[in-house]
C-alpha cells in the first residue's frame, strides 16, 4: 500500500517562505489563503540565541479529526493517505476548521484581490478554481502527484529541505530520513498520525 | 491617475518558455515561465541551468505579479504639471513614441553638439539588463580595461552614476588585492572555517545557487562564524555568531592581525616571502625602495647580506624583518612596518571598541589559524597546490560601509595573505567574470598584482570633468550623492559647465540612497529629465518624459557573463554561461531599454560613423571579422546580441539557440585551471600585502590640490589631514564619525537586506505577493530592539516607536528581540516612502535610509567614497496618533 507522507529538515529549512508562494502560484489561492506557511521563531537568550523555521502544511493525517467532523462527507482521507476535499459536497460549516489541531483548514469566504480594486488575469483564470462558501486546503499537489511529480513545496524549496514519498516503503527515502534522523510529528500526542514529519534542527 | 485594467491577449496554449529571473541584481537563475491561454500562471527553475539547477526563489515565483502590477508605466508619458516632487501629480498626458523619442533625441543632439558633459545617465540594479548602459559588462581579455558604458562612451559623457553604489561600495580591495572584480567570494569547495563580517553567504537573501552551495557546505562539517550586529538565518545555522558593534569590525580585523603576528606567531612565512611584497625595502617616505638602474623594487638577503631586485634569481632567502641600509637610506622590509603597526591593536584593545569579549577574537584566531593548515598541499589534475581551507570574507557591505571600512576590507586580505589562503584551494578568491585566468594575477612591472579599475582610479583633471567629483575621490565606487551636491553648488566643487538632462535608467536614488532632499532639490534643478521606468517610483515621479520599459518578463535578452554571488564551489567554477530569455507577450505599449537606446542613438545621430553607438559596441564586445557592426548599417537588438554570443561561443552558436534551451554555457577553467594560482605559481607573482598604490594614489592626490591651489569640495581645509588618513600604505584603527556622537543617541541602528526585499529590483516594493507575506512576517517591517535594552527604555514589544539620528528620524513598531545586540537597533531592507501612482503597499514599513548622511566630512569613507550605514540613534516610544 502507499502512504504518501512528506518530511521537513528544519536543520535546512532557511525560512525564506519559496515553498509558501510555490504554493501561492500552483493553486492560485485569494489573498489571504496560503496553505503553507512558515512559522518564525527564535531560541534562546542573547548571545546564545537563534532563529527557528517551522513549515506547516495540512497534516494529512491517517487518523484525521476533519473527515471524522465533516457532516457531509466532503472530507475523506483518500487510500494513498492524501485528504481532500469535495468542494461540491462541502456546505462550508467549518466544523473542520475548528477541529483540526494544526489550524491548516482556510474557509473561502470572500475572493479577495492580491491589488485592491483590480483584478489580474492571473486570479481571472485562476480563482475559477476555488468556490466561495467551502473550505480549502493543501491536497499534497494530488494533480501533480498522479502526474508523478512532487508537491510544488516539495520541488521549489531551494535548500532542498523537504522530501516526499511513500511512508509504507521502508527503504523510501522519507522512510529512511525519519529513522536515521529521528523524525518527529506535531502533537502526536493527539493521536492524528500525521504523514508529515520534522527532522530536527540539531 | 492611471488607467487600472490590463488586457491580456487571448491564445489558447499551454507552453513552457525559457527565461531567467531579474527579480534581484543577480539575475542568474534560468526560469521556465508557464504560459497558460495567454496567462502567466507559475516560474519554476529551469533544471538545466547550471547555476540554480531547477530552484528559484519566492520574489522570481511573485514577479507574476510585477507582469500583472496595475500600476505599472504603460505608454509613453508627458508632464503637464511644472511642480516636481515625489508626491505631487506630475499631470502625466500619453503621446506616442515617435513624439517621445523625438523629443529626447532633440535634446540629447542639442547636448552632445554643446557639450556632451551635460547629460548625466543614471542607472541602477533596474537596469543591470541593459548591454548599452550599464559598465558591468566587461570583458576578461581586456582585463576590464574596456569600459563598459556603451551608451555614455559613444555619447560622448563621463557622467554615469549609479544609485546603487553608495550604500555598496566594497570593491576597491578585491580590485587591489585580488586584481578582480566586483568582489571577494567564498570559495566553499574546500573551505573549512569561514568568517563572515557583515555579509550574506546566501540563505540572508534566499538566492538558489548559494543556498545550495551553503547547505552543502555546512552539511559537510564547514565551521560559519558569523559577524554580525545580528542574528541571522546563517548565524543561526553555522558554527559562531559574533554579535558587534556596527563600524568597528575594522578593529576586530586589526586585532586578528596582531593576534597572529604577536601571540600566535604562526604564519605562512614562504607565502609572505614569495607571494607578497612583504619582503619589498620601504623607505623613510614609505615607497619601494628601487634599484638605481633598473628601478626595481628591491628585498633583503640575509645570508648574502645585500639588497636585490624583488626577480634576482640568485635570492636566497628573504629578509621580512629588521632594518638595513641601502645606498645609505634606512629601509625596512614592508611586513616589519606592518607589524609595527599591528602592535597597539591587543584584543583588550579591540573588546573596549567592538564589545566583543577578548577572548573571542583570540579563540577564533587561533581556530582561523589552525583551519588554515598552513604547509598542507592538494593534488588537483596532476598539480600540486597549497592546500589553505579557512578564508576571513571581504566586501561585506555591512562591515565595508563604514568610515575606515575600506581599511577592514583590506585587512582581511593581509589576514588571507598571513595563512597563504589566497586564490588557491579553500582559501579567498574574486568573482571576477568569467573566471579564474591568466590575466587574474598577471604581475606588473613591480612584480605585484596589477590592479584594476577602482584600485588603478581615475586620474587628476582640473577644473573636473566628471559631476561625481571622480577626481577628488578617485578610487571612489559610485557617488551619486557628490553628483547632487556638485549640480547644487558648482562653484565650491569646481564644475564649469551645468548639468541639463538626466537619463534615468532603474535608478531610484532618492528612495534607495539618502538626503532624500538634496536629491529631489538637483532633481528639481536639472531642466530636462527622461526617465526609462516601469513603476512610477519616487525618481520617475521627477520625469518630464517617462518611457516605458518593458517588465523584464516581457524582455527578449541575453545575459552575458553573469557574475555569480555569494559563493562558488566546483558547481560553478569556469563557468561561461549566457542566459537567454524569451519574452512573454507584452501586455502594455512598452519597449526594451536597449532598443530606446538604438532608436535614441539613431535618430539623435550618434548610432552611426566613427565613434558612434555600432563603434563603441564593436570595440567594447570586441566583434571581429564579420561579426563586426558595419558602422553604416542600423542593426536590431537581437542581431547585435546573436553576434555577441557567436564571437564568445563560436560561429555555430546563436541566439535562436540560446532561446530554445534557455542558456549556452561552457566551462573553460575548471580542474586546476579553476584557481588563479595555476598560471602564476610559486614565486611568479605578488599580491600587495602592503597598500604602496593606495600611498600613490593619495600622494598623487594631494599634489594635485597643492599644485591647483583647490580643496576637496565639501571637506574643510583643516580636514584635509583626517581625508589622507584612509590612504595610508597599511590599515589602520579609525573611529567613524558617530564614536563621537553626543551621549544620547546611545545606540546604534543597523540594516540588512531580507529575501523580501534584498532590492528594489522586479518591483519588491509594489508586490502585492511579497507585501501580504511581509505584512504578517513577524521580523520584516518592524524595528528591532533588543529584549533587555527595550525593557530598561519602558519599550514593550508592538509599540510604536520612533529612532532618531542626527540626520532624520523613522517611525515603526517595535520588535522585542533575543537576536540582536543590546546597543542596536535593527531596521531591515528598505521599506517606506513610495508615491501617489504606486501600489499603496510600497507606502509601508519603517524607512532605513532617513537615518543615514552622506555629508562628505562627516559619513564618507574617501577610498571608496561609502556612506557610513551605522549611524547612533535614540529611540523613544511614541503614541499611536502621533505617528
Amino acid at each position: 500500500m502507499t502512504r504518501y507522507a512528506m518530511v521537513i529538515d528544519l536543520k535546512k529549512c532557511i525560512g525564506c517562505d519559496t515553498c509558501t508562494i510555490a504554493c501561492r502560484a500552483e493553486n492560485a489561492t485569494t489573498k489571504g489563503i496560503l496553505f503553507n506557511r512558515v512559522f518564525k521563531f527564535e531560541v534562546g537568550k542573547y548571545p546564545h540565541s537563534k532563529l527557528g523555521f517551522l513549515p506547516v502544511t495540512c497534516m494529512h493525517c491517517a487518523k484525521p479529526e476533519c473527515e471524522k467532523q465533516c457532516p457531509t462527507g466532503a472530507t475523506t482521507r483518500r487510500k494513498d493517505g492524501i485528504v481532500i476535499v469535495d468542494k461540491d459536497k462541502c456546505m462550508g460549516c467549518q466544523y473542520c476548521v475548528v477541529t483540526c489541531p494544526y489550524g491548516t483548514r482556510y474557509y473561502l469566504d470572500k475572493i479577495e484581490k492580491y491589488v485592491k480594486g483590480f483584478e489580474t488575469p492571473y486570479e481571472k483564470k485562476g480563482h475559477k478554481r476555488h468556490k466561495k462558501g467551502t473550505v480549502e486546503k493543501c491536497d499534497f499537489c494530488l494533480k501533480r502527484v498522479e502526474r508523478g511529480e512532487k508537491p510544488a513545496c516539495v520541488v521549489s524549496c531551494i535548500a532542498n529541505a523537504r522530501y516526499f514519498g511513500d511512508l509504507d516503503d521502508p527503504n523510501s527515502e522519507v522512510s529512511r530520513l525519519i529513522a536515521l534522523r529521528r523524525g518527529y510529528t506535531l502533537n502526536p500526542e493527539l493521536g492524528t498520525e500525521p504523514s508529515v514529519y520534522y527532522l530536527p534542527d540539531y | 491617475m492611471a488607467q487600472l485594467t490590463i488586457e491580456s491577449p487571448r491564445e489558447s496554449e499551454d507552453k513552457w518558455i525559457p527565461s531567467f529571473c531579474m527579480m534581484c541584481m543577480q539575475a542568474d537563475d534560468g526560469t521556465l515561465v508557464h504560459i497558460e491561454d495567454g496567462v502567466v500562471t507559475n516560474i519554476i527553475g529551469n533544471p538545466d541551468c547550471p547555476t540554480n539547477l531547477g530552484k528559484v526563489c519566492l520574489r522570481s515565483i511573485s514577479s507574476i505579479m510585477g507582469l500583472y502590477n496595475p500600476y505599472r508605466v504603460k505608454a509613453p508619458l508627458k508632464r503637464t504639471n511644472p511642480e516636481k516632487g515625489p508626491d505631487i501629480d506630475p499631470g502625466w498626458v500619453e503621446i506616442s513614441w515617435d513624439e517621445a523619442l523625438n523629443i529626447v533625441a532633440e535634446k540629447l543632439r542639442k547636448i552632445r553638439e554643446e557639450d556632451p558633459r551635460k547629460l548625466l545617465v543614471w542607472e541602477g540594479w533596474g537596469c543591470a539588463e541593459s548591454l548599452f548602459i550599464t559598465p558591468k559588462e566587461v570583458e576578461r581579455a581586456t582585463n576590464y580595461e574596456v569600459p563598459g558604458q556603451i551608451f555614455a562612451e559613444a555619447f560622448g559623457t563621463p557622467n554615469v552614476v549609479g544609485s546603487h553604489g553608495p550604500t555598496c561600495s566594497i570593491h576597491y580591495a578585491a580590485n587591489l588585492v585580488h586584481g578582480q572584480h566586483p568582489e571577494y567570494i567564498s570559495d566553499l569547495e574546500h573551505c573549512d572555517y569561514l568568517i563572515a563580517p557583515g555579509r550574506t553567504v546566501g540563505p540572508n537573501v534566499a538566492t538558489p545557487g548559494a543556498t545550495r552551495r551553503f547547505i552543502q557546505a555546512i552539511e559537510r562539517g564547514m565551521k560559519l562564524v558569523t559577524i554580525d550586529p545580528r542574528c541571522s538565518v546563517e548565524a543561526s545555522k553555522g558554527y559562531r555568531w559574533i554579535p558587534i558593534r556596527p563600524g568597528t569590525e575594522l578593529a576586530f580585523a586589526l586585532s586578528m592581525i596582531h593576534v597572529i603576528l604577536y601571540e600566535i606567531r604562526k604564519f605562512d612565512i614562504w607565502f609572505i616571502k614569495n607571494r607578497t611584497n612583504g619582503p619589498y625595502l620601504i623607505g623613510p617616505d614609505g615607497y619601494y625602495v628601487r634599484d638605481s638602474e633598473t628601478r626595481k623594487p628591491l628585498v633583503w638577503d640575509p645570508i648574502d647580506k645585500k639588497a636585490k631586485t624583488f626577480d634576482d634569481p640568485s635570492i636566497k632567502d628573504y629578509a621580512l624583518e629588521g632594518e638595513y641600509f641601502v645606498g645609505g637610506t634606512k629601509t625596512k622590509p614592508a611586513f616589519q612596518l606592518i607589524k609595527e603597526r599591528m602592535k597597539e591593536y591587543t584584543p583588550e584593545w579591540a573588546e573596549k571598541i567592538t564589545s566583543v569579549p577578548a577572548e573571542t577574537i583570540r579563540t577564533t584566531t587561533k581556530e582561523f589559524v589552525e583551519h588554515a593548515m598552513i604547509g598542507s598541499t592538494i593534488e588537483i589534475d596532476g598539480f600540486t597546490f597549497p592546500l589553505r581551507p579557512a578564508q576571513i570574507a571581504g566586501s561585506g557591505r555591512g562591515a565595508v560601509s563604514h568610515k575606515g571600512g575600506m581599511y577592514f576590507d583590506l585587512c582581511t586580505k593581509i589576514i588571507n595573505m598571513l595563512v597563504g589562503a589566497m586564490e588557491v584551494p579553500g582559501g579567498a578568491t574574486g568573482n571576477r567574470n568569467p573566471g579564474p585566468c591568466a590575466e587574474t594575477l598577471r604581475p606588473n612591472e613591480d612584480g605585484i598584482v596589477k590592479p584594476i579599475l577602482e584600485a588603478i582610479g581615475v586620474p587628476w583633471k582640473f577644473p573636473p570633468d566628471h559631476v561625481d567629483m571622480a577626481e577628488f575621490y578617485p578610487t571612489k565606487h559610485t557617488a551619486p550623492h557628490l553628483a547632487v551636491r556638485a549640480i547644487l553648488n558648482p562653484e565650491e566643487y569646481y564644475l564649469t559647465y551645468p548639468i541639463e538632462a538626466f537619463l534615468i535608467c532603474g535608478a531610484n536614488p532618492i528612495r534607495a540612497i539618502c538626503d532624500a532632499e538634496i536629491f529631489i532639490e538637483a532633481f528639481k534643478k536639472v531642466p530636462f529629465i527622461v526617465a526609462i521606468s516601469t513603476q512610477f517610483d519616487e525618481t520617475t515621479m521627477m520625469a518630464d518624459i517617462v518611457l516605458p520599459e518593458s517588465y523584464f518578463l516581457e524582455r527578449k535578452f541575453c545575459r552575458f557573463y553573469l557574475v555569480v554571488h555569494q559563493s562558488i564551489a566546483d558547481d560553478v567554477r569556469g563557468l561561461e554561461m549566457a542566459l537567454c530569455r524569451n519574452p512573454v507577450p507584452p501586455l502594455f505599449n512598452t519597449m526594451q531599454i536597449d532598443e530606446i537606446i538604438i532608436e535614441l542613438a539613431d535618430r539623435a545621430g550618434f548610432l552611426k560613423g566613427p565613434g558612434g553607438l555600432n563603434d563603441v559596441i564593436n570595440r567594447t564586445f570586441m566583434l571581429t571579422d564579420h561579426r563586426k557592426l558595419d558602422l553604416d548599417k542600423r542593426y536590431s537588438f537581437d542581431e547585435i546580441v546573436d553576434r555577441r554570443i557567436k564571437q564568445i561561443f563560436g560561429d555555430e552558436h546563436s541566439l535562436e539557440e540560446g532561446l530554445k534551451k534557455g542558456f549556452i554555457y561552457k566551462f573553460s577553467a575548471t580542474g586546476k585551471k579553476g584557481y588563479n594560482y595555476y598560471y602564476w605559481p610559486d614565486n611568479k607573482t605578488r599580491h600587495p600585502i602592503y597598500f604602496e598604490y593606495t600611498k600613490k594614489t593619495g600622494d598623487t592626490l594631494r599634489e594635485n590640490l597643492k599644485k591647483y591651489n583647490v580643496k576637496i569640495p565639501g571637506w574643510k581645509e583643516e580636514e584635509l589631514d583626517n581625508f589622507f588618513e584612509y590612504f595610508e600604505p597599511i590599515p589602520k584603527w579609525i573611529p567613524n564619525a558617530e564614536f563621537e556622537a553626543p551621549p544620547e543617541y546611545d545606540l546604534w541602528v543597523a540594516n540588512w537586506k531580507t529575501p523580501f526585499m534584498p532590492f528594489a529590483t522586479g518591483g519588491t516594493q509594489e508586490n502585492p505577493w511579497l507585501a501580504e507575506l511581509r505584512e504578517n512576517d513577524p521580523y520584516e517591517m518592524f524595528i528591532h530592539i533588543n529584549t533587555e535594552t527595550a525593557k530598561k527604555k519602558g519599550i514593550k514589544d508592538g509599540d510604536w516607536v520612533e529612532v532618531e539620528s542626527r540626520y532624520g528620524k523613522t517611525k515603526g513598531r517595535a520588535k522585542l528581540t533575543e537576536l540582536i545586540h543590546p546597543e542596536v537597533i535593527g531596521i531591515p531592507a528598505c521599506y517606506g516612502r513610495g508615491t501617489i501612482l504606486m501600489n499603496p503597499v510600497a507606502k509601508e514599513g519603517p524607512p532605513f535610509n532617513v537615518l543615514m548622511t552622506a555629508k562628505e566630512n562627516i559619513a564618507l569613507d574617501p577610498l571608496s567614497g561609502t556612506i557610513d550605514v551605522g549611524p547612533r540613534v535614540k529611540i523613544r516610544k511614541i503614541e499611536e496618533e502621533a505617528r
